[in-house]
């Protein structure tokens, strides 16, 4: 992968993380600083040199803590590569060319933290990254549905969850009662 | 929010999620949020000679938008993983 020139972040900055090893695959991009900030995952290694992923870019995120398959414990991204604007090496493009799709599954990046207990702190700040920062052009989200769900079930309606709010099996059944 | 009621009924049960990049994941599925961003655990991938690097990944959250489907019919999972792989 190919490190771009990349501005320290100033504001919305929500971790930061000193000691952090990238990886694009298997390869390691160097060690550097992870900011994590309320727009994008930023990394950013000697001489300002690093890569900066939006939220809309990253397609998922996870703690692999199984050594077997890599060496170390860390934080796996997936990257939309297009959606991203990474750009990768001429001979990590032939290795991408190689594979039968031509849009590829996606960038892998994986993060090393020297300190093993940031790995949760880093994979919780990108979901709460991931969950302020919703596409904005999508329709299945369009406000005026927003409005008349609204209209129907009443301002306190079950129906409307404040941003960050989750649903899990433990506040699961109440609702589904109400609703069906 | 339709699609939002209708996975809030599936939070504990085994779901195949199937991402834009053609990306099958089975696994738990563990909460879901209003923009269908979703936590799933206990996972699996069929296809590993494509994604090797998620046979170490247990748990993972994935970004609503880049959902294509999401099934829960458990023995469409058996087909793809015995048939999916050719």
């Amino acid at each position: 992968m190919i490190l771009q020139e990349v501005a320290q972040p100033s504001e919305g900055i929500k971790l930061v993380v000193n000691n952090v090893q990238a990886f694009y695959k298997h390869d390691s991009l160097g060690n550097g600083v992870l900011y994590i900030t309320d727009r994008a995952v930023i990394w950013i290694t000697t001489g300002s040199k690093g890569f900066s992923v939006s939220y809309p870019a990253i397609v998922l995120h996870a703690i692999s803590t199984d050594v077997s398959s890599f060496p170390y414990e860390h934080v796996f991204v997936m990257v939309d590569k297009r959606k991203s604007g990474l750009e990768l090496a001429a001979a990590e493009l032939e290795d991408e060319e190689s594979d039968d799709d031509e849009e590829g599954p996606g960038l892998e990046i994986r993060l090393v933290p020297d300190d093993k207990d940031a790995l949760s702190s880093i994979y919780h700040e990108i979901s709460v990254g991931q969950e302020e920062n919703p596409e904005e052009d999508d329709p299945m989200f369009d406000d005026e549905e927003e409005e008349e769900m609204e209209e129907e079930e009443g301002m306190n309606g079950d129906g409307q969850m404040p941003s960050g709010q989750w649903f899990t099996a433990e506040n699961n059944l109440c609702a589904i009662l109400t609703e069906f | 929010m339709l699609f939002f009621s209708f996975f809030k009924s599936l939070v504990g049960k085994d779901v195949v999620v199937e991402l834009k990049n053609d990306l099958s994941i089975c696994g738990t599925l563990h909460s879901v949020d209003q923009y269908l961003n979703m936590k799933l655990t206990d996972i699996t991938v069929s296809d590993t000679d494509r994604f090797p690097h998620m046979i170490s990944v247990k748990n993972c959250f994935i970004r609503g938008s880049v959902v294509r489907f999401v099934s829960f019919f458990e023995w469409l999972w058996v087909l793809l993983t015995k048939f999916g792989q050719g």
